[in-house]
């Protein structure tokens, strides 16, 4: 996507000590960039710096921070599904669809990875997780109530998303970050399959479902449910005559979904460069 | 059905002692343990001689031994074993004895299958079934009639050690102890795809050697070969190995797999010169072994002696390290109890249903 050949309407936030934050929409409607500028900057250096979307770069001394936590209230939580949450809390920095955060019970706890399920322009942010019976913190996280306080790091990761056409692969709650990139707009070209067990294993599917349509294919490995492909993902995939092999394929999950599914692309004449993969460990 | 008792081998001079006092035997029974653990061959507390029988019979009632004999064995024409062990409840993992004249390696799994699912690893292939725990990874050693040959330990098995940090600390401290097999941390290596809290958690708390699976320094191609790079990038792996002090004696090493036309061009080169500048460290450089329906193949033998001159000509210690065990899947990347995960999945699938 070349920006000129793009009209843009953007909107202005005063983010306060002389900084702007423009948040770029194409015509569209799809959140293109946010961008943050001194008031003495001009905006059109910075178009030109984000003439694409730009992976995002791995600025060290942050980095070396991303890990610490820091304390926010969560301001809702709901069970979506037996086992199931969606944990939400306002959110306090700008991230990309597709990054990842450390959550933990205390400050000084290992944090856990969760990718973001919710969009770059939310005022919460949204973890989907899953309760691990024999993990350390998804059973407490899961007991937390409305105001109760959480640690999280500053989001980071770069297993994201572009406005350019492909398929979005997810086992389970890995359907989380692709959720991030649905609600920050970047649907156009987007082919969504989500694999699960169970019929209730196919989070946010109204939404998906609505702007999708065909493009979004549920297979059920347990159950069999109306518009659900009975099998599992990789049946579906080795069932598809013809998959374009220019498309970029993004695949998150669990390690045995992600190889597996790999393995199958190739296969079918996938140039593994056209494979991104995000495993969930 | 009778409780499963935990086992005594894999526990720390500190935990032994710690159980000895909680039995109401004299804490230096804890050392007693130990020797008999980690410094000989028995397999059973009746041998523990320097024990009373009494105390025996008490550490029998609550604990096991620990020490398992591997289920079987696999001899390269190149004199490398592959050990294959149980791991309990259908999983499985390997090890593999590496002899090369006066040295002895044993490259010792830390997990059964792998989490990380790198493009080119056959472990990545099986999935993940679980942890291993200190005295698990400690067995692939002390069962096997190597044992007292071995000079160096290579955690470059199945498995991402830094996935399993505690077990992982727990066995290197047991294998470097006095009171434990007394292997110098020198001989020691962990290998990691750049797991970085882990990273520096061990690089702060153990004196072993670090090895980094690099595969390409360009962050984009290496995302597609190993997913982890998405989260943990190279850049900052290296700029964490950076703020630390490796000293004279401990090395860190990146390991770099050769695929040809992905990773082999000059333009690599260079550009593994610009991010190890400044990084006290070295280069390993491995043929690679294709393994089922990977897209990949290995640089041929001209390409991988002249990048490592190339390299070698930029000031950057590169070795090539030599395939061994190919033909009987125990050299690099090779390692994976795949068929036996299946085998064992489609025992339980086909018992009669109650």
């Amino acid at each position: 996507m070349n920006l000129e050949h793009t009209t843009f309407n953007f909107a202005k936030k005063d983010a306060g000590n002389g900084v702007f934050l423009f948040v770029l929409t194409s015509l569209k409607n799809t959140v293109y960039q946010r961008i943050k500028v001194s008031q003495t900057k001009s905006l059109l250096i910075c178009l030109h710096r984000f003439n694409t979307r730009q992976q995002p770069n791995y600025d060290l001394e942050n980095m070396k921070r991303k890990l610490s936590l820091n304390k926010v209230k969560v301001s809702r939580q709901t069970e979506i599904a037996p086992g199931v949450f969606v944990l939400s809390f306002p959110r306090p920095w700008d991230f990309v669809a597709g990054q990842v955060l450390g959550i933990g019970a205390h400050e000084t706890d290992e944090a856990r990875l969760y990718s973001i399920a919710s969009g770059e322009l939310d005022d919460e942010v949204d973890i989907l997780y899953n309760i691990n019976p024999d993990g350390k913190l998804t059973p407490w996280l899961a007991k937390v109530n409305t105001g109760d306080n959480i640690w999280v790091s500053e989001p980071f990761g770069s297993f994201t998303g572009t406005g350019e056409p492909g398929w979005w692969i997810a086992s389970g709650t890995g359907i989380a970050p692709f959720s991030a990139m649905f609600r920050t707009g970047l649907t156009a070209g987007k082919k969504l399959l989500h694999g699960g067990r169970d019929l209730h294993s196919f989070y946010f599917h109204e939404k998906f479902k609505s702007t999708f349509g065909d493009n979004y294919v549920r297979c059920c490995s347990r159950e069999e449910g109306p518009e659900i492909y009975p099998g599992r993902l990789t049946k579906y995939l080795s069932e598809q005559e013809q998959l374009p092999a220019n498309e970029k394929y993004y695949l998150c999950g669990s390690a045995e979904m992600v190889v597996e599914v790999r393995d199958l692309l190739i296969s079918k004449g996938i140039p593994f460069n056209n494979i991104i993969s995000e495993i969930y460990f | 059905m009778s409780e499963i008792k935990e086992s005594l081998f894999g526990k720390t001079l500190a935990e032994l002692t710690e159980i000895s006092k909680s039995l109401g035997l004299p804490s230096y029974t804890g050392g007693q343990i130990a020797y008999w653990l980690y410094k000989t061959d028995v397999v059973s507390f009746d041998e523990m001689s320097n024990i009373s029988k009494k105390s025996r019979a008490l550490l029998q009632q609550n604990f096991n031994f620990g020490v398992k004999a591997p289920m079987s064995v696999k001899e390269s024409a190149d004199g490398t074993k592959k050990y294959l062990f149980s791991a309990g409840n259908g999983k499985f993992i390997e090890a593999a004895y590496i002899p090369d004249g006066k040295r002895h390696t044993l490259c010792v799994s830390s997990q059964v299958g792998c989490k990380m699912g790198c493009l080119f690893c056959m472990t990545g292939k099986q999935g993940f079934q679980g942890h291993l725990s200190a005295g698990e990874i400690l067995n692939q050693l002390r069962s096997i009639p190597e044992r007292k040959l071995m000079t160096n330990i290579v955690y470059m098995g199945m498995g991402e050690p830094f996935d399993n940090l505690e077990a992982v600390m727990k066995s290197q401290e047991i294998l470097t102890a006095e009171y434990g097999f007394a292997i110098s941390v020198r001989k020691v290596t962990v290998s990691t795809i750049g797991i970085i809290p882990a990273m520096r958690e061990f690089l702060e708390k153990s004196k072993c050697n670090l090895a980094v699976s690099l595969h390409t320094p360009f962050d984009d191609e290496r995302r597609k070969l190993m997913p982890i790079q998405n989260v943990y990038p190279l850049k900052e792996v290296i700029a964490t190995i950076q703020e630390f002090d490796i000293g004279k004696y401990r090395r860190v090493s990146f390991e770099y797999i050769m695929f040809k036309g992905v990773n082999d061009t000059r333009r690599h080169v260079n550009e593994l010169a610009r991010i190890l500048n400044k990084v006290k460290s070295r280069i390993n450089l491995i043929r690679f072994h294709p393994i089922p329906d990977t897209p990949l193949l290995s640089s041929d033998e001209a390409t991988i002696l002249d990048f490592q001159q190339a390299l070698n000509d930029k000031g950057i210690v590169t070795t090539l390290r030599a395939s061994r065990g190919q033909d009987i899947e125990a050299a690099c990347g090779l390692l994976s109890t795949k068929e036996l995960v299946k085998a064992q999945r489609e025992m339980e699938d086909n018992k009669p249903k109650a």
